[in-house]
């Protein structure tokens, strides 16, 4: 039953069209001057009232970053970005001193459809008990600032911490210092390196031993201001035995600007600890002509440290001009397993390079990679992975299936896969396959009395299955309506 | 100093010494090739590869440019390589030919210096117009694949004096299959630059075996094989091109295939690799117009330190074109292989039909297998697929076999001999394919030191 009322939204949706989220909002906003200088990352340290170690783990990475080089080898076409035009600050000003949220933040949160208890929970009202609706704790970050995190006093009881970096930075200062830049250390590559030193908001996950986490993590970023680029850091902890679904959203306004998105996430996971990260990356695609939209330049990566502990990325990308990350694991403990959803939809003039690596280090760990391109109109649509095992890593196993599915003749998919083997009891697959979509399947649909638009939908919808039912409920919903959105118009 | 600068000094200097030993049709790319190389060098390419031609390359090599003859009588030196197979057979030393039954009616088989001065009309035509410029994908995004190794390309053509040339005109059919035996031979280390140009004009038929062989005189001399083949195939023209490579562990191969396709042409070509020193082919295969079709196999036996790359490119440009590709290998010991297979599918290409499979079995911890296999697609009706696995023996089988009384090691030989099958199954001269099988068979079980038939002293 649900399963046909997803459809018929899907369908209806399907009518309207085009980015839905490209409204801003009027609130008073707080903007440093643009540029970027060591005076920049220091102000940046001083607004956030950071401790000394901070300010000289932001400097030895912006010392670094001015020494390299852009990265070139993407398969994508990255005008140049102006540091000098950028903002690296921009906060919304909070009205009075109490913790009420802006109410056109909630409005804006209200437009972008958070569920209603979500919005209650931002202005402190608790949901009403047995609605039988899920619960999801959100930390909703506008540009540069966290604006409220919601159930953090719920969870706490549990000994989960779920609060923004900043917050995190000033009251769990010694957690914060001995995993931060350990996933991804500050010279990791160009665009880690930039987010290390002007980093400004982004949430902070502890999950404490043998706790499962009774609900969804949720991240919802929003950039608002022009000028400014975000650069959120999430740093997210799984204890040993502990377990937490993550989920993370984004959406931009439309300007013509490009807008830059570097973020940084980080994952530990340690022994017999499962952590479930998705992301549904909706931010503004630029208009038909190419004009604008988000330079989505990401660096990802968990770090399988404990014995068995086990990550599952699931993205569905369907915005940004320029997509261009890699979520990784670095399965380190033995028996770790890293898994990788994912499906990446370009249409107009978007460019994704996407995919993941696998690295694996310990004995008997296991991956499994499942990536799905849609590519449309002008696009070009890359999937790029590492499949690495190390001599030591003894019965290790993989699967990867890549498929690309064309929607126009002018698109362009592509997969460079790379695996690099050293080990002789590895079991690696990879399979790959580009098709336009089966002319059979489109005949039968329309023959049914379906029109040829919703066949591509139907069809395009069962292509994506296999990834979309990894997400969790709330996201799939919301994933399979963007995917019929971001297609709608590129047949033929 | 670097690699390629070593080269150009020579040239410079000994410019009159190389004219003089060659022909004015390869004499007429010479400066050309040479800038070329100045502004490109010779590089790594950025694949992740095991070979650096440029850490290859800075040896000093003896290069035979004043055209020393080669102590050798032909006879002394082969007898047949592949029995049962009546071949027409061609001998190479080094880059130099040294005979065989040429110019049977009708086609030309031999010396591409002879071809050159004979018929300069038809080689200024051909030589040297795949080799010499990067393919211009039309895609700013693939720039990095651009030019990387058309610095070794550009070195032979700056030095090269000699080669072999088939060249077979419209509508000939040469039934019997030609061999052309290319022997590496010297007492110093030595750099070969070798050429080959195969001509297959409309509607003609041909197919060439090529034995790659080494002599190997002392323990200390290294032997190096800079290669380019250029291969044109006309309309509905088929054309077969195998090459078996038997060389001894202080060999090294830089080969470099061109082959470019006109309409409705078949090419089949395999690359096997029996023994090998450090070998690296790129194969580039540009199907230029509608209904061509290639068959692309490669496979490599490796053990003690070997070392074979293999790279490439398939660059669909025309609608209603085939390509397959299968590579295999089996590593053991310390080898380390590499597959770097990349479909390139261009806009208007449509109805393609680009297939590719690399697996691999790896036999030891100490082995090392990159696989890389790309697919760059800019149309929409078509069908691609790529596969690639690494892994071992099916434990299953092995496990079978055992509890029906046959050895271990004798049910390990009948599985990797199973697992290479189907790249023997590819070949279309029937003797070839069982000669194969038996030399693989021998190679598996590690009997092979030379290819006993064809008696290399």
């Amino acid at each position: 039953m649900r399963e046909e009322n997803k459809s018929e939204d899907v369908l209806k949706d399907i009518t309207s069209g085009e980015y839905k989220y490209g409204f801003t909002t009027d609130v008073e906003t707080e903007v440093i001057p643009t540029g970027l200088n060591e005076d920049v990352v220091r102000l940046i340290s001083r607004k956030k009232g950071e401790p000394d170690w901070m300010l000289q783990f932001r400097l030895d990475a912006y010392n670094w970053w001015k020494e390299q080089k852009r990265p070139e080898w993407g398969h994508v076409k990255v005008e140049p970005v102006d540091y000098d035009k950028i903002s690296f600050y921009a906060a919304p000003k909070k009205k009075s001193e109490n913790k009420e949220v802006d109410p056109e933040i909630l409005k804006t949160f209200d437009k972008l459809g958070i569920p209603l208890h979500e919005r209650d929970m931002l202005l402190g009202n608790m949901p009403s008990q047995g609605s039988g609706e899920s619960m999801m704790a959100v930390d909703a970050i506008v540009d540069s600032e966290s604006q409220k995190t919601t159930y953090r006093d719920k969870l706490a009881e549990l000994g989960i911490i779920f609060c923004s970096f900043g917050e995190a930075v000033r009251e769990y200062p010694d957690l914060v210092r001995q995993y931060l830049g350990k996933v991804v250390p500050t010279r990791d590559n160009y665009y880690s390196a930039l987010n290390s030193a002007v980093f400004s908001d982004g949430s902070f996950v502890y999950i404490p031993k043998g706790v499962r986490c009774p609900m969804e993590l949720a991240s919802y970023f929003r950039i608002n201001s022009s000028g400014t680029g975000q650069f959120e850091r999430t740093l997210i902890i799984a204890d040993e035995e502990s377990y937490v679904s993550y989920l993370e959203g984004c959406t931009a306004p439309m300007r013509d600007e490009n807008q830059l998105h570097a973020a940084v996430v980080e994952i530990y996971v340690h022994e017999r600890a499962e952590v479930k990260y998705s992301t549904v990356q909706n931010w503004y695609p630029g208009d038909k002509n190419g004009r604008g939209g988000v330079y989505n330049l990401v660096t990802k990566r968990a770090l399988c440290a404990g014995d068995y502990s086990k990550i599952s990325w699931t993205q569905v990308e369907t915005g940004s001009a320029i997509t261009w990350k890699y979520p990784s694991c670095v399965l380190k403990g033995e028996g770790s397993s890293g898994e990788f959803y994912s499906v990446a939809v370009t249409n107009n003039y978007q460019e994704a390079d996407t995919g993941t690596k696998m690295i694996h280090i310990g004995k008997n760990s296991s991956s499994r990679i499942i990536s799905k391109g849609i590519s449309a109109g002008h696009s070009q649509n890359s999937y790029r992975g590492l499949v690495k095992v190390l001599p030591g890593a003894d019965g290790v196993r993989n699967y990867t299936q890549c498929d690309s599915l064309l929607l126009s003749n002018t698109c362009g998919a592509h997969t460079f896969p790379i695996m690099d083997i050293q080990n002789p009891t590895a079991v690696i697959e990879h399979e790959a396959t580009t098709s336009k979509i089966n002319q059979d399947q489109l005949f039968y649909c329309q023959q049914r009395g379906i029109k040829e638009e919703d066949a591509v939908s139907l069809i395009v919808g069962g292509y994506a299955r296999e990834v979309v039912q990894k997400l969790p409920m709330e996201f799939a919903v919301e994933a399979q309506k963007l995917l019929s959105l971001s297609i709608e118009n590129s047949v033929g | 100093m670097s690699a390629e600068k070593q080269y150009i000094e020579l040239y410079n200097s000994q410019r009159p010494l190389i004219d003089a030993n060659a022909a004015p049709v390869l004499n007429a790319c010479r400066e050309s090739a040479a800038r070329v190389l100045a502004e490109v060098g010779l590089q790594k390419a950025k694949d992740q590869t095991h070979t650096d031609p440029s850490e290859m390359l800075a040896a000093d090599y003896a290069i035979n440019l004043a055209r020393h003859e080669v102590p050798t009588s032909r006879e002394d030196l082969f007898t047949c390589a592949v029995p049962e197979m009546s071949t027409s057979v061609h001998f190479l030393v080094n880059e130099q030919y040294v005979g065989g039954k040429h110019r049977d009616n009708g086609y030309f088989a031999g010396s591409l210096r002879e071809f050159a001065t004979q018929y300069p009309d038809i080689a200024s035509q051909y030589y040297n117009r795949l080799a010499s410029q990067p393919t211009d994908t039309g895609d700013p995004r693939s720039r990095r694949y651009e030019a990387c190794s058309f610095g070794e390309s550009a070195l032979n053509t700056m030095l090269c004096q000699d080669g072999f040339v088939l060249y077979v005109p419209s509508g000939f059919e040469v039934s019997k299959p030609l061999q052309l035996i290319s022997l590496l031979r010297a007492v110093d280390d030595l750099m070969s630059v070798q050429r080959l140009l195969i001509i297959i004009e409309d509607h003609a038929t041909a197919s060439l075996l090529v034995c790659e062989h080494a002599s190997r005189l002392n323990d200390l001399s290294h032997l190096l094989s800079l290669q380019v083949t250029e291969i044109f195939v006309g309309n509905a023209a088929t054309f077969d091109f195998y090459s078996l490579e038997e060389h001894h562990d202080l060999c090294q191969r830089l080969g470099q295939i061109y082959v470019h396709q006109k309409a409705a042409s078949n090419v089949a070509i395999g690359l096997y690799a029996l023994t090998a020193g450090q070998t690296r082919n790129r194969v580039h295969v540009c199907l230029a117009e509608p209904e061509a079709s290639i068959q692309l196999y490669g496979m490599a036996t490796l053990d003690a330190s070997q070392q074979v790359d293999n790279l490439t490119f398939i660059d669909h440009q025309a609608p209603s074109c085939q390509s397959n590709e299968l590579f295999k290998y089996v590593l053991d010991q310390k080898s380390r292989g590499s597959f770097l297979g990349r479909i390139l599918v261009r806009k208007g290409s449509d109805k393609t039909d680009a297939h590719q499979t690399d697996r691999n079995l790896c036999l030891t911890p100490d082995t090392r297998m990159i696989a890389r296999p790309e697919l760059e697609i800019y149309a929409d009706d078509v069908k691609c697929s790529h596969g690639a696995t690494v892994g071992q023996l099916d434990q299953n089988a092995l496990f079978y076999m055992c509890t029906r009384g046959i050895p271990e090691s004798e049910a390990r030989m009948l599985l990797m001999f199973a697992f290479m099958s189907d790249v023997i199954d590819g070949i279309r001269i029937e003797p070839l394919k069982d000669r194969l099988r038996h030399l693989i068979e021998k190679r598996f079980r590690g009997e092979l030191t030379q290819c006993k038939g064809c008696a290399v002293k």
